[in-house]
């Protein structure tokens, strides 16, 4: 009985409904994926920024070190 | 003297200081009917759906033109440092905010009340319709505006690129009273009162000037004494 | 011995989201959304973190107004900063969803454009900070416009649903339930999302507040150079 109803319900769906189907998943996980990557990415570069944030702040405590050093 | 004798001679010396040299309002005045000129260029004037995004632009015009009377607020004191001498004074913080706040309100609201009939002229928009219900809600956004404009203007006023800051400040904060004020605007513009489904809106403007009043007459001590 | 503690977290965070990454990507498919529906994984927790990062904001600046004492300040800049990189994250996220369920990148409703206002509002904080020299200014100043701005955005919430909305609301902890509870445990469980992303974000906290003592040394180094 399963098996009939189900096959009667196959022989609706054309292949351009299972196309469109596939295509609707497909863009459904490409869009996840950008969703993830924006998300990390963002926060990924907001570390790089205060990475390069500490590195400039220790470059120029040093150098003022060094000069304080050399007028002293 | 009382708390509010004292903002009101804040209040009357700005004004007073602002009708003789007339720099603030007519510099509004114009940048404002500059913007008016700008809109129509953006937008049909002479269409219906122009109209029904008037009250829309009408406060985008308000808040533009605010800006410049708020610039100055602060900073008119700045050379000579009359603003130490203010705050030196024997009257509190909140008095010398209060005082200003009114006397921009006036200011704001006199270049609002010239700008309307001109409005009406450029966009072919009857604004007399509901004359009182339009001047309710002109009161009650502009006092927002001004409030929320003054603190922020006494916040940037010994700032580099103060003129750059202070729309940067306000306008984010302004959002729920420029948009009460568009909405109310909008309905009354188009001919019709302010009806129960309005109502809410009010009371947004309502509120939002009641607790910013309380929080800027609080706060700006803190921010103008240290 | 800071340093480690920062390690251990940070390290703690990373296998946290892979555990949690792994478990996401073994749930079954929401029925009506598809795959795109699990971004709320991520998406619903950047807001929570992101709204816990304003409300330390606020007690910090108010801390720091009563005490004067400029390690709250210093937690007031730390904490607002994430909280705008989290609070980007959740919109950028979010607008994507919105590309695939509404069909537009960017819909005006209640929560998005409170979010972006917000966004604004702490973005010219930081701003502010950034033209004013003088510190102890700064601090003062920047305190009092961060409890400004604490305290407008509910009411640009509310202003906002006055207007509309398409949002849905929440789905969680509703007594008719959609939301499965291992998925809800995958947020706000001890080792879900929500606990890594608030781990997460109090890492780098930690990390920027070292920079503003490292600022603050620079800045007396300056003075000191300039003095001789």
């Amino acid at each position: 009985m399963n098996f009939l109803s189900n096959s009667l319900l196959l022989a609706q769906v054309s292949a351009d409904d299972v196309a469109r189907e596939v295509a609707r998943l497909q863009r459904n996980y490409e869009f996840l994926s950008y969703g993830l990557t924006a998300a990390w990415v963002i926060l990924v570069v907001y570390v790089l920024m205060m990475v390069a944030r500490e590195r400039t702040l220790k470059r120029e405590i040093a150098n003022l070190k060094a000069m304080l050093e050399e007028k002293r | 003297m009382g708390f509010f004798r004292q903002a009101l001679v804040i209040t009357v010396k700005d004004l007073r200081a602002e009708i003789r040299t007339k720099e603030a309002i007519n510099a509004s005045f114009a940048f404002a009917l500059v913007i008016l000129v700008l809109f129509s260029f953006a937008f049909d004037p002479l269409e219906d759906t122009t109209r029904d995004i008037s009250g829309g632009l009408l406060w985008i015009v308000f808040a533009f033109a605010g800006t410049l009377i708020l610039n100055r607020s602060f900073a008119r004191e700045l050379p000579n440092d009359c603003l130490d001498a203010l705050i030196a004074a024997p009257i509190s913080g909140a008095a010398l905010f209060l005082g200003k706040s009114v006397a921009n309100y006036l200011l704001l609201l006199a270049v609002e009340l010239v700008s309307l009939p001109v409005f009406g002229i450029f966009y072919n928009v009857r604004w007399t319709t509901q004359f009182w219900q339009l001047m309710l809600v002109l009161v009650l956004g502009t006092w927002g505006l001004t409030l929320i404009g003054t603190f922020c203007s006494a916040l940037t006023v010994n700032i580099r690129l103060r003129e750059v800051m202070l729309p940067m400040l306000t306008y984010p904060a302004l959002v729920p009273v420029l948009m009460g004020s568009m909405q109310l605007t909008m309905t009354l513009m188009a001919g019709k009162p302010i009806g129960p489904d309005m109502v809410p809106w009010l009371k947004l403007l309502a509120g939002f000037d009641l607790v910013f009043t309380a929080a800027s007459l609080v706060l700006v001590e803190i921010v103008l004494v240290g | 011995m800071r340093n480690n503690i920062l390690y251990g977290l940070g390290a703690a965070v990373i296998l946290l989201l892979v555990r949690d990454i792994n478990l996401i990507a073994g749930f079954p498919q929401e029925a009506s959304q598809g795959a795109i529906f699990k971004i709320i994984f991520f998406h619903v927790p950047m807001a929570i973190t992101a709204m816990l990062c304003s409300s330390v904001a606020l007690i910090a600046s108010v801390m720091f107004l009563i005490t004067r004492n400029f390690k709250y300040d210093a937690v007031a800049v730390a904490v607002t900063e994430v909280g705008l990189a989290f609070l980007l994250g959740n919109l950028v996220t979010g607008s994507i969803w919105a590309r695939i369920i509404w069909g537009v990148w960017w819909a005006w409703d209640v929560r998005l454009t409170s979010a972006l206002v917000c966004w604004l509002l702490y973005a010219g904080y930081l701003m502010l900070r950034r033209a004013i020299e003088e510190p102890t200014q700064r601090a003062v100043f920047a305190a009092c416009f961060s409890i400004f701005a604490f305290i407008d955005v509910p009411i640009v919430y509310l202003s906002i649903r006055l207007f509309r909305t398409q949002h849905p609301g929440p789905v969680f902890f509703t007594s008719n339930g959609s939301f499965p509870p291992d998925w809800t445990a995958a947020i706000f469980g001890p080792l879900g999302t929500l606990m890594a992303l608030m781990m997460l974000a109090t890492v780098l906290t930690v990390i920027r507040l070292s920079q503003e003592d490292s600022q603050r040394e620079l800045d007396s180094l300056r003075r000191m150079a300039h003095a001789m």
